[in-house]
């Protein structure tokens, strides 16, 4: 195995390029999944933080001051042109609520009629989404209460509040139920999804740069005349390969199970064991590209930039940098000929998953399937690239 | 027995014809010298020897049986000295050597005695652990040689192996030729270098436009040419008639004066230097300085492949993949 042995001591040689894309991914992947916060078995409502300014103070508007007080944190606010700006301004609450005088009459009135409800005021906080929930839940609230008063025109304020507390107290209550078995942790969704760029990228780069000299034309004529036969050449340049591919497949997964070991113990090993198969599959794409780059000759120098472009656009499209559910469907209509989504897809799976069955297996690795088939495509480019090239010489 | 046997070669690359009826025999224990213009087809020459390329017709004999793609048992007993260094920029000499030569060498013991003499052959030994970046451009070149014979081969191609490499470098590389021959290999030389072929080669061959156009030995080649003596005298003036009465003079090839030396060609034969002295003395031309000396190579060259400049894009440097 004289050629497998050259190409590995050439690929050692650029050992560094393991640690930047294998490892260095790996962390970033980590830290990818580690902004998505702890899991939490008990289910708890966001509690913003609120300020409500009272001009009414009539039954209706107290009554929502202690709806919004009962899911919310409450904090003090003067009622003064310069304190409800200094609020908006310096994101002193999540929501501030402001009632105007005489709203509660106005409800009242303007639902009995018909009429369109009297507008509430509100400072909604830029920084995270718990403004617009207590929002929601303020509209959701004056809503109910412009119904009933438009459906009970002869009730007075206390009884509407009352019917309305009263079906706020009856409405949806969330618990979390254990399902049959858990699924694959989401962390490690994210992990597993940066993993691509390692897989793909990675690979490629240490692949194309590592293996360089190996496909300079004055190396080629000289091994061209040794006893070397042009298909064991051939055949142990993709031994090479593929040895690079398992061991940043290796290195890949063996960071990931370290990492999330404590939450893989958790779910069924057969899913963990799925999720390999499919970063398997992604490091046939990698191991495919980087032929495919090997065989272009492309220098070294543009290699990787060659490798980060293809790997971002591919990772892009696998939803790794934004989520799948966001992209139009023109965008999700491209993602379809990339490798990436079906991988993505595969795992999204296994995370869904409640229990191993055959038909989750065989949706798994359908996916797997179609990522294979998409190496063998860029593998069988490769090969063509290198039988017309020599074709030329 | 022929170690090289080239019949009725043809290579063509579209319309270009890089070989053309191109014969060549090497006996073993030779050093064949190809000469020729850039683009005349020397390394493609080379390269359907050594199956790198295919032909379109002709017949290819090493150690007296047909050379294809697939015999590898012919290959192992070839070397190959490439004309462009080609070595592994990552690995050091040694491992340059040891890689090259595991291609040839299944045996480690024994594949660490070849490496081993190759390097003190061509004089790397200070150097082994030095990756070629670290290397001059001779020691480079060195490199290369011993990365094509480390494996101890028959029959060695050499391609322009001297290019840009100082005098010290090439006397080394050249004196290494002659000792592997002297070991019992037959070596195949190409340069663009007249003097270091005159002084290694046993046979020379000329190519020029895809055909072998001459061969022999120097002295062969030389006396294939019209051209005997050059003379050069070197005087402080010349009168027009004595140039005419040099240039008529029966040996007289070719007169001219130039920066004050009066160069005459003159015919194969004896020398003709008293003759053109006596002309010079009786127009009143005293000599400051005379010289003479025997055609070279350079001219058997020139004479053969003529003087108009050859680098148009031929097929010469063309190399290939597997």
């Amino acid at each position: 195995m004289p050629i497998v042995r050259i190409a590995v001591r050439l690929i050692a040689e650029h050992r560094v390029l393991f640690v930047v894309y294998v490892l260095l991914f790996s962390v970033v992947g980590s830290f990818a999944a580690g902004s998505i916060g702890p899991m939490s078995a008990a289910y708890e409502a966001v509690r913003p933080v609120v300020a409500v300014v009272d001009r009414d103070n009539s039954i209706i508007s107290r009554a929502l001051t202690g709806h919004v007080a009962a899911t919310s944190e409450m904090v003090g606010i003067a009622d003064s042109t310069r304190a409800l700006q200094e609020a908006a301004a310096k994101n002193y609450a999540d929501y501030v609520l402001v009632i105007p005088s005489g709203y509660g009459d106005e409800l009242a009135r303007a639902a009995r009629a018909g009429a369109d409800a009297p507008d509430l005021e509100n400072v909604v906080s830029y920084t995270s989404a718990r403004g617009a929930l207590m929002d929601e839940r303020v509209r959701s609230y004056v809503q109910e209460l412009y119904a009933m008063a438009a459906a009970r025109p002869s009730a007075n304020t206390e009884e509407l509040v009352r019917l309305v507390d009263a079906a706020q107290e009856a409405g949806v209550t969330v618990e979390t139920v254990d399902a049959e078995m858990p699924g694959l942790p989401v962390t490690y969704l994210v992990y597993c999804q940066f993993a691509l760029y390692a897989l793909f990228g990675g690979i490629a780069a240490i692949v194309g740069v590592g293996l360089a000299d190996l496909r300079a034309p004055e190396v080629r004529q000289r091994i061209g005349a040794t006893p070397v036969p042009s298909t064991t050449f051939d055949a142990q340049i993709a031994g090479a390969i593929a040895l690079c591919g398992i061991a940043v497949w290796a290195i890949n997964a063996a960071v990931g199970i370290a990492l999330y070991a404590d939450e893989l113990a958790r779910v069924p090993v057969a899913l963990t064991a799925l999720m390999l198969v499919i970063l398997f599959a992604l490091m046939l794409v990698g191991m495919a590209f980087g032929f495919l780059i090997w065989q272009l000759g492309v220098r070294r120098e543009l290699v990787h930039a060659i490798v980060n472009i293809t790997a971002m656009i591919i990772s892009f499209l696998a939803g790794t940098w934004v989520p799948l559910a966001n992209m139009s469907a023109e965008v999700l209509a491209v993602a379809r000929f990339a490798p990436g989504l079906w991988a993505v897809s595969a795992m999204e799976q296994l995370v869904r998953a409640t229990s191993v069955t055959s038909e989750l297996a065989a949706s798994v690795l359908g996916n797997v399937g179609i990522v294979v088939l998409f190496a063998l495509a860029i593998a069988a480019a490769g090969i063509a690239i290198g039988r017309a090239r020599q074709a030329v010489a | 027995m022929a170690i090289v046997s080239v019949r009725q070669l043809v290579k063509r690359y579209g319309d270009l014809v890089a070989l053309d009826h191109f014969d060549l025999t090497v006996e073993r224990g030779e050093i064949l010298g190809l000469l020729g213009p850039n683009g005349c087809g020397k390394t493609t020459a080379i390269n359907c020897m050594l199956s790198l390329l295919t032909y379109d017709k002709g017949a290819i004999e090493l150690f007296g049986e047909t050379m294809g793609p697939r015999r590898y048992d012919l290959k192992r007993r070839i070397g190959i000295v490439p004309q462009q260094v080609a070595v592994f920029n990552e690995l050091t000499v040694e491992e340059n050597i040891d890689a090259f030569c595991s291609l040839y060498v299944t045996d480690r013991t024994r594949r660490r005695t070849l490496v081993d003499r190759a390097i003190t052959f061509v004089g790397l030994d200070d150097f082994r652990h030095f990756r070629p970046q670290k290397l001059s451009g001779g020691l480079l070149r060195r490199l290369n040689i011993a990365c094509g014979i480390a494996h101890e081969p028959e029959l060695i191609f050499f391609d322009e192996p001297t290019v840009a490499v100082d005098p010290q470098s090439r006397n080394a590389i050249l004196s290494g030729i002659l000792e592997l021959v002297d070991a019992g290999a037959t070596v195949v030389y190409t340069s663009h270098y007249m003097e270091e072929v005159e002084q290694i080669c046993s046979r020379i061959m000329i190519m020029d436009r895809g055909r072998a156009v001459a061969e022999g030995t120097v002295g062969e080649l030389k006396g294939m040419i019209g051209i005997g003596e050059k003379i050069v005298v070197e005087v402080t003036d010349l009168p027009e008639a004595a140039l005419d009465a040099v240039r008529y003079l029966p040996a007289t090839v070719s007169a001219s004066y130039r920066g004050r030396e009066l160069h005459v060609a003159c015919a194969q034969g004896e020398s003709h230097l008293t003759a053109v002295l006596e002309v010079l003395t009786s127009f009143g031309v005293t000599p400051v300085r005379v010289y003479s000396e025997p055609p070279t190579l350079n001219d058997v060259f020139l004479q053969i492949t003529g003087s108009e400049l050859r680098d148009h894009g031929a097929s010469d440097e063309r190399t290939s993949g597997r």
